[in-house]
């Protein structure tokens, strides 16, 4: 620790008046306070060297449009055909000979390549000192996202017939690209562009491109946001192929027709995304907009399918799907709405993902979840989710040292105490929201369990997650399947570290195993 | 006299005033963690002290515990920090089952805080993180109002020792303007933190 008193200025008389204190310690304290703020590498990234009134080569640049974790876009002018263009520039972090900007200007001459109506043109790249630019072609009126948020404000809802179309032109642009082998792998309403005649196209492939590697789970220490369109196989870190494309831009076409992301989390968690997005089955669109036809609920269903080669094979398929969708007779929908995503899990890609995710995210997105499950009306399978979760995180704080466990614990207890008394007092349907809820609860806290097991017992870190998606499936199977589950993964568990030190894989108490009976 | 801090914890007190509670966190807030790290707990646990207090300070100030009229608003937050820190510390050696944690002088942090001979050091660290806080919203409210040229000769020349020659050469300035540039900006400083000393 640093002591305050030895290393620094003392500041001027306390609590005295500041503006009689003597200027050479007032100047002192100053000193202090600035060399106390961020370093510049601490700090927000630098500026590129762009800016509005700068040139580069014969484009004249002019206002930022827009911002991204990556680049910046500015308008500027071709000074020789007076034509508007948008260029988009690397941060300067970016920049220089590094394998992102290699990438970057790699994946941006591949662009160039495409020649479709719905993919933004990209006319050249240009260089400028250290600093690399993508000059593209003006898209200006706006992204779906820009649309999506007007009706919402207005009230209001994208006609279905439009929706249809907006989706038809994405899938068609993005088939293009896919027949240059490149895979967008950000299909999401904002990347998805009008011009002004009304014509989709899409953006920003050449960016995302170069992304990979610092994935949503990585970059999640800057920003929790909501991969909301993101394909099971992107969750699992999987290989991303076009199908992936064609899933993110069916949770587009889903937000399109109902307003609102397939999946829905309370507090913006990557990791409660991830889970649905790999586990639970995409509701059906006609839930939230009623006269959907069911052709479209199916073709909404098929992309969104969990394993990629159930969905559309390419972007081309989806496209034509879209254009004779009310020629699907009734039945084929029908069918293929009935065949909904199952609770298939790879076990191994959840435990590799939760390598990523950081203890305090998790305990946080666990206590959050616990107090959704205070508000909600007592139900005996909240009681039992909570045990579950109680054993979980008990078993996992044994050798932990973190505040926010110990909270989360705590949480979880007291829940656990106002649930029996619920429980006791009221009626309970079969299925109720508070189980599921309780059930995601336990998920997170074993989740929880697993991220501090990992260390050295990965058979722990398989029990648990094992136990989040038993949890997540709870309100479908019934407590008794959970319980059983879970109590055959343990055992599997105690078999599997029987002799070994050093992890946590530790006998479990006979009153805890009892009360899995 | 009632001062210009004291009508911005009255704002506070109004659950509509958001300005009031922007001003009011950022000025407090920095003061708070700081206090709380130097007195040896990591960021993280900080961070939450931080939280507490200024969530204790908040429903203070709107539910009328804290009364103006019985002493400095500082010193009274003071004393919030101060319990929490402890009971942060405290649930951190029970957590952590280690051995109490020192300073570099040998001295224990728990003992500063639970001593009645030590308090007297952590409110002189208070009290000088009070300034700190109060100095660095001065000074952003400086740079926000004063032009771009008068804070860099300032910086150069009053904070890094710059002669004002050799800075009016960087900057395509007299060195006179320099002097006046450097006085705007002590003055502005200074005006802005006579409207807290009251606190």
């Amino acid at each position: 620790m640093t002591d305050a008193n030895d290393t620094l200025p003392c500041p001027s008389e306390e609590g005295g008046p500041l503006a009689n204190a003597d200027e050479a310690t007032l100047l002192a304290d100053l000193r202090v306070v600035i060399d106390r703020r961020p370093t510049a590498s601490e700090s927000a990234a630098p500026l590129a060297p762009m800016h509005e009134g700068a040139r580069l080569g014969r484009y004249a640049i002019g206002r930022l449009l827009g911002e991204g974790g990556m680049a910046r876009v500015y308008r500027a002018i071709d000074t020789e055909t007076g034509q508007a263009v948008a260029v988009k520039f690397l941060k300067a972090q970016y920049q220089g000979d590094g394998p992102i900007a290699q990438r970057f200007e790699r994946e941006a001459r591949t662009m160039a390549t495409i020649q479709h109506a719905n993919v933004v043109r990209i006319l050249g790249v240009e260089r400028c000192g250290e600093a690399q630019a993508l000059v593209m072609e003006l898209v200006p009126n706006g992204s779906l996202r820009r649309r999506l948020d007007t009706e919402f404000q207005s009230k209001t809802s994208i006609p279905l017939g439009e929706t249809v179309s907006l989706i038809r032109q994405a899938a068609a642009g993005i088939d293009a690209a896919h027949r240059m082998g490149i895979i967008h792998r950000d299909i999401k309403p904002s990347n998805l562009l009008l011009d002004a005649q009304g014509t989709v196209k899409v953006a920003d492939f050449g960016a995302i491109r170069v992304m990979e590697g610092a994935t949503w789970l990585t970059g999640m220490g800057q920003q929790i946001g909501t991969p909301g369109y993101m394909s099971p196989e992107q969750c699992q870190g999987s290989r991303v192929t076009p199908a992936s494309d064609v899933y993110s831009l069916g949770a587009t076409l889903f937000e399109l027709i109902t307003g609102r992301v397939p999946f829905h989390v309370e507090e913006a968690s990557p990791f409660a995304m991830m889970l649905k997005h790999i586990s639970e089955p995409a509701p059906d669109p006609r839930a939230f907009r009623s006269e959907t036809p069911a052709w479209l609920a199916a073709v909404v269903a098929k992309s969104l399918e969990k394993t990629p080669h159930n969905r559309f094979a390419t972007a081309g398929d989806f496209a034509t799907a879209l254009a004779n969708g009310d020629t699907i007779s009734e039945d084929a929908a029908r069918e293929s709405i009935a065949r909904l995503p199952g609770h298939q899990i790879n076990i191994h890609a959840v435990r590799t993902q939760l390598q990523h995710l950081s203890h305090r995210a998790i305990t946080c997105w666990a206590c959050r979840c616990a107090r959704r499950v205070q508000s909600l009306n007592g139900d005996p399978r909240v009681e039992a989710a909570l045990a579950m979760a109680e054993a979980t995180v008990t078993e996992a704080s044994d050798r932990a040292s973190d505040t926010s466990l110990t909270r989360a614990l705590d949480r979880i207890r007291s829940l656990r105490a106002a649930s029996l008394r619920a429980a006791y007092t009221g009626e309970h349907s079969p299925v109720s929201p508070a189980a599921v809820e309780a059930a995601r609860a336990a998920a997170a806290a074993a989740a929880c369990a697993a991220a501090r097991c990992i260390d050295d017992a990965s058979a722990d870190a398989a029990f648990a997650a094992r136990s989040a998606v038993a949890a997540l499936t709870l309100a479908d199977q019934g407590v008794k399947t959970f319980w059983k589950t879970a109590k055959q993964d343990y055992q599997m568990l105690l078999k599997a570290t029987a002799g070994q030190e050093g992890t946590v894989g530790r006998p479990l108490s006979e009153s805890l195993l009892k009360s899995f009976e | 006299m009632e001062t210009t801090q004291t009508n911005l914890l009255w704002a506070v007190r109004d659950a509509a005033n958001g300005d009031a509670w922007i001003s009011f966190y950022r000025i407090y807030a920095t003061m708070v963690r700081q206090f709380v790290r130097r007195l040896g707990l990591p960021d993280a646990e900080s961070d939450d002290v931080t939280q507490e207090v200024l969530l204790v300070a908040h429903k203070s100030l709107q539910h009328g515990t804290y009364d103006p009229t019985k002493g400095r608003f500082r010193s009274w937050l003071f004393g919030v920090a101060r319990r929490q820190s402890l009971a942060a510390m405290r649930e951190r050696q029970r957590r952590t089952r280690v051995q109490r944690v020192t300073q570099d002088t040998g001295d224990d942090l728990l003992d500063i805080l639970a001593d009645k001979h030590a308090e007297e050091t952590a409110r002189n660290l208070w009290e000088r993180e009070w300034r700190y806080a109060l100095l660095e919203e001065a000074l952003r409210h400086a740079e926000a109002g004063i032009g771009t040229k008068a804070m860099q000769a300032f910086t150069l020349h009053a904070i890094q020792n710059q002669s004002a020659e050799c800075v009016a050469e960087q900057l395509g300035i007299t060195p006179a303007s320099v002097y006046v540039y450097k006085g705007r900006v002590l003055a502005a400083i200074q005006e802005w933190t006579r409207r807290f000393e009251g606190d």
